[in-house]
């Protein structure tokens, strides 16, 4: 991990020009990211499946401390070095914990990564109908940045509503990054590149791209309107490969590329490296991070107590209750095998706290003109459902963290069942929006967070 | 809104054409309430599996089969199987290119062609660009294919020109006007850093442009407009090999002769029985019954290893592609044969010993537990794929793969009935979901299919230690004539014989050929195919001829 990398999103950008009209709709945004390029925001996601057990995670309403975690959150007091990852201190104090939203208000279907950013009626399709929360905000935040948003999604799964859970609108699923080497080819080969092969290369490709446009052009004036907005989307990639193409990135110096690994803690750790590395070359302003889908997560090479390394995230997230469940208990009686099922789950939920704290330390050690970038930033944890067990997504283990618009952390904030829509309300009113309300059903922001 | 099968919603729609099967339909309607429903389904437009009648019809009324129409399908992408396929051919490579860097199409109910989900991203667009800078580069460096290809000397003025006329045409599948050509010519003349290096640049200008990732269907600009030979012709290519059309169809369309329907079923079955078909059905055959990937079990079972994935899921292939294209052989009989095709090692996985190498053909012995189960038992379709409940998953695979019935659990159910099934055990819980509503709606009609391959572990491993009987269910087929089951051998028997079969797969075939579910009128298309193959003797090949030869074929609904 670099650190201390001193931004300036114009020698990022230098011989950024985009030398081609863009359509008046783009020239718009454009024109309103440069009016906030001097004070960059930033919005991370984290996906972590499969919930905790909200009794054992849930604090009390009020500001956190150290004395107060409850047995899921204890290691925001600090932890030790863990295999790859590193120990950590005290952390709480840049966690907010946001309790009972109401997540069964969008989304219908026991485990759907994809409404996990979602605040859109999956409307039975497991599918978001509006844009995930990232891309509502990339709309607004991208400004100029080469890659307008960036999705590591470190599964292989295709199933729209598991291996995707970025959607810039209905129908419109956004393509992820699902492995660290392809990571690193697309965003930091070119810096080895020796320059005058690199010019030489931009001018080809943009010519390629003006070619693109003009036969999209051509062919929109043969289709009707749904036809339209789908070449649109194909246009609207010319634009952002534009800027991918013309950017140079001399703040950056080319990170080592990541060893190939099976091991999905491996590559997920490289990927929020590399990701953590994107946001501080402002490379992107928006990063959604999937650590596995529903079923992928297990913590086989991890030495955490009371048999978790045996079995799969999931199954342990059902307790004594589902069929999908940790076998192994099956015998004990039932008092015993409750509280050994209910020790598994606390261990589990504990390992993705220490990955959140570990993502917003990671972004916390990088420092910009005005702080640092978790400063600029809005960090959120999502999962598809609250309680494992159940599948309840009435009580959903959000967290935030860092400071854009001058968000307050170190807290507690009880929803008291509000909807997904006015909690990401909340959220998109720190970028500076003023939003009454957003979603579907849409709901208007939380009071107090 | 409740869902059943689909396919029976289908026929209930068709009832006019289909009275014979009026007593099975109302029977399934009544039998699985609450099986799927929302409030807010009307509001989305994502054409789900079994989605409702769209615009091509109103949802109350059943399709008026005597009328010609079709359901509205939005521009198309290719998928990245079309995509490579055509690019073998564009590239006249021995193999389709591997084209790692484009993402994998995301995928609804399996199938991965559907267009509504596929869009043309940043990523895509690098990787598109990518691609065509190194197949590009490689042909120029590559001279008797350069020469194929090119079809004139680079060296000579007038090839340029030449190869935008003939590559352009293969790639766009259209006629480029002058001006195009003419532009595009120029502009590589400019670009272009050499000789070569121009046509590389036509290269990357052609394969990035929409005209070719998109597969334009313009017609005759009416709202249900009908087909340009053209287009009619590439319709017809990548329905059955999954790419663009070759020259040579491109030229028949044009002289007239896809314009009756005798010349496009000519054509049509001179293209099924290629062996281009055979290799985009490949993928077909994997997408519906979910066998590409196979999990690594969470406990190994004796004589497994992770060698043996492989070997399963090309003892399938074998399997389908025999039932599928062997002429006069029925298709359902992959249901029911007692032989299959395997290694030495799967055999011994199998309790067989299997002599020779690769891949053997292998009759099952009298009593063996895969005795005449053909498909049924193949541990690539059998083992887990999920975390789900085992019994329950295989019920819900048979009934959605090959009777198109939908049955997902009603929204927030799990949660209500969580309570209710603490501390059972689990013959109690498997009792308790049969028997209370509203689970028994989908339950009772799923596990005494799953309790009948019980001695099956995720694995596929049959482990003779289990006995059904402590289940507490008894194997039954729920909608059959007879309904009880001696064996797995009796369900592969009367799901062969299943009424619902033929106008399923013919579903299944229509989704994953044209890329989005079946709406409106396009019931008729898909009912008539399933009825040409119970006609055919269940020729696999007939269900899409049927549907390249359904007057809808040659229509397409403008998205509205």
């Amino acid at each position: 991990m670099r650190t201390g990398v001193r931004l300036s999103r114009r020698t990022v950008l230098r011989g950024g020009a985009v030398a081609v009209a863009l359509p008046f709709l783009e020239a718009m945004e454009e024109k309103r990211a440069a009016a906030a390029a001097d004070t960059p925001k930033r919005f991370v996601a984290l996906f972590i499946p499969n919930g905790t057990d909200p009794g054992q995670w849930n604090p009390t309403e009020g500001p956190l401390s150290a004395a107060s975690l409850p047995p899921c959150l204890q290691d925001m007091a600090g932890f030790a070095v863990e295999r790859e990852w590193p120990a950590m201190g005290a952390f709480f104090s840049d966690v907010t914990m946001v309790t009972k939203v109401n997540h069964e208000t969008v989304s219908t279907y026991i485990h759907s990564p994809s409404m996990s950013l979602g605040a859109h009626h999956d409307g039975g399709t497991k599918l978001p109908s509006g844009p995930t929360l990232d891309q509502y905000l990339a709309n607004h935040i991208a400004g100029t940045t080469p890659y307008r948003n960036l999705v590591f999604s470190n599964t292989k799964d295709t199933a729209a509503e598991q291996g995707f859970i970025s959607f810039r609108d209905k129908n419109q699923p956004e393509d992820a990054l699902r492995d660290p080497a392809k990571i690193f080819d697309t965003l930091f080969k070119n810096l080895s590149v020796p320059t005058a092969d690199l010019d030489a290369l931009r001018t080809r490709r943009q010519s390629v791209l003006d070619w693109i446009r003009d036969d999209a052009k051509r062919l929109q004036l043969r289709l009707g309107a749904v036809d339209k907005t789908r070449v649109d989307q194909h246009l609207q990639s010319v634009s952002e490969l534009e800027k991918q193409i013309q950017a140079t990135s001399p703040a950056c110096t080319a990170p080592a590329v990541p060893a190939a690994s099976s091991d999905q803690h491996t590559r997920f750790k490289q990927m929020i490296d590399l990701g953590v590395l994107a946001l501080s070359c402002d490379l992107t302003r928006v990063l959604v991070l999937q650590y596995s889908n529903s079923w992928g997560l297990d913590f086989k090479p991890y030495n955490l107590p009371d048999g978790v390394a045996d079995w799969s995230d999931h199954f342990i997230s059902h307790k004594l209750g589902d069929r999908d469940r940790a076998t192994d208990l099956d015998g004990l009686p039932s008092a015993d095998a409750m509280a050994i099922a209910n020790k598994r789950v606390i261990n589990t939920s504990r390992f993705k706290v220490r990955r959140f704290g570990y993502l917003i330390n990671a972004m916390k050690s990088v420092t910009t003109a005005t702080g640092n970038l978790l400063d600029d930033s809005l960090v959120l944890y999502t999962s598809e459902i609250g309680d494992g067990d159940s599948h309840g997504r009435r009580d959903m283990p959000f967290m935030l963290a860092g400071h854009a618009g001058g968000f307050k952390t170190g807290r507690t904030v009880n929803t008291k069942d509000a909807p997904t829509g006015a909690f990401h309300c909340s959220i998109i009113n720190y970028f500076g929006l003023q939003l009454a309300q957003y979603g579907n059903p849409a709901a208007g922001p939380i009071a107090g967070l | 809104v409740h869902r059943s099968g689909t396919a029976s919603r289908r026929t209930l729609k068709a009832l006019v054409v289909r009275p014979a099967l009026l007593l099975p339909v109302l029977l399934l309607l009544g039998s699985c309430q609450g099986s799927i429903g929302n409030s807010l389904e009307e509001d989305s437009d994502i054409a789900t599996p079994g989605g409702g009648p769209g615009p091509g019809g109103d949802p109350s009324q059943p399709a008026d089969c005597t009328k010609t129409d079709t359901g509205p399908s939005v521009l198309r992408r290719l998928s990245k199987l079309e995509y490579r396929l055509t690019l073998q051919d564009l590239f006249h490579l021995p193999a389709p290119p591997e084209a790692a860097q484009v993402p994998e199409d995301g995928q609804q109910d399996g199938f991965h062609t559907i267009a509504a989900l596929q869009n043309v991203s940043d990523g895509h667009l690098r990787a598109y660009l990518e691609v065509a800078e190194t197949l590009g580069k490689e042909l120029m460096a590559d001279a008797p294919r350069r020469q194929a290809v090119l079809g004139c000397d680079a060296a000579q003025a007038a090839c340029l020109k030449t190869f935008i006329t003939t590559f352009g045409k293969l790639a766009y599948r259209r006629s480029l006007d002058d001006q195009e050509a003419s532009a595009l010519a120029n502009k590589a003349v400019m670009v272009g850093r050499s000789n070569d290096d121009r046509f590389q640049f036509v290269v990357e200008s052609l394969l990035t442009s929409p005209s070719f990732l998109f597969r334009v269907e313009i017609g005759d600009n009416a709202e249900v407009a009908t087909l340009q030979p053209t287009e009619l012709a590439s319709r017809l290519s990548f329905t059955l090999w999954g790419r663009s059309p070759s020259a040579d169809l491109i030229a028949r369309a044009e002289r007239g002769e896809l314009d009756s329907a005798e010349g496009l079923g000519a054509a049509a079955r001179q293209m099924v029985s290629d062996p281009k078909t055979q290799e985009f059905f490949q993928a077909f055959f994997k997408q519906w019954l979910n066998f590409a990937e196979l999990r690594t079990p969470k406990k190994a079972p004796p004589r497994w290893s992770e060698a043996l994935l492989p070997e399963m899921i090309h003892e399938t292939e074998l399997v389908l592609n025999e039932f599928a294209w062997t002429p006069g052989v029925p298709f359902t009989g992959a249901l029911t044969t007692n032989h299959t095709y395997v290694t030495p090692a799967l055999g011994a996985f199998y309790g067989m010993n299997v002599a020779g190498t690769g891949s053997v053909r292998t009759e099952f012995a009298a009593g063996h537990a895969r005795q005449n189960t053909g498909l049924l038992t193949h541990a690539s379709l059998i083992s887990a794929k999920s975390d789900s409940d085992l019994i329950a998953s295989r019920g819900k695979w048979i009934r959605s793969a090959f009777l198109c019935e939908k049955l997902d659990p009603p929204p927030g159910v799990l949660a209500t009935i969580q309570a209710d099934l603490a501390g059972l055990s689990y013959p109690e819980v498997i009792q308790k979901r049969n028997t209370q509503s509203p689970c028994a709606g989908c339950h009772a009609r799923l596990d005494p299919i799953g309790v009948g391959f019980a001695q099956f572990d995720e694995a596929g491993y049959f482990d003779a230690s289990v006995k059904i009987s402590d289940y507490g269910l008894t194997p039954r087929f729920e909608g059959a004539a007879d309904p009880e089951l001696s064996s797995l051998a009796d369900l592969a028997g009367k799901l062969s014989q299943a009424p619902e079969l033929a106008e399923c797969m013919a579903q299944k075939v229509f989704v994953y050929t044209q890329g989005r579910f079946p709406e409106g009128n396009d019931v008729c298309s898909v009912s008539a195919a399933g009825q040409r193959l119970v006609t055919d003797n269940y020729q696999f090949g007939s269900i899409v001829a049927s549907l390249i030869e359904s007057p809808a074929f040659r229509l397409r609904r403008v998205p509205q």
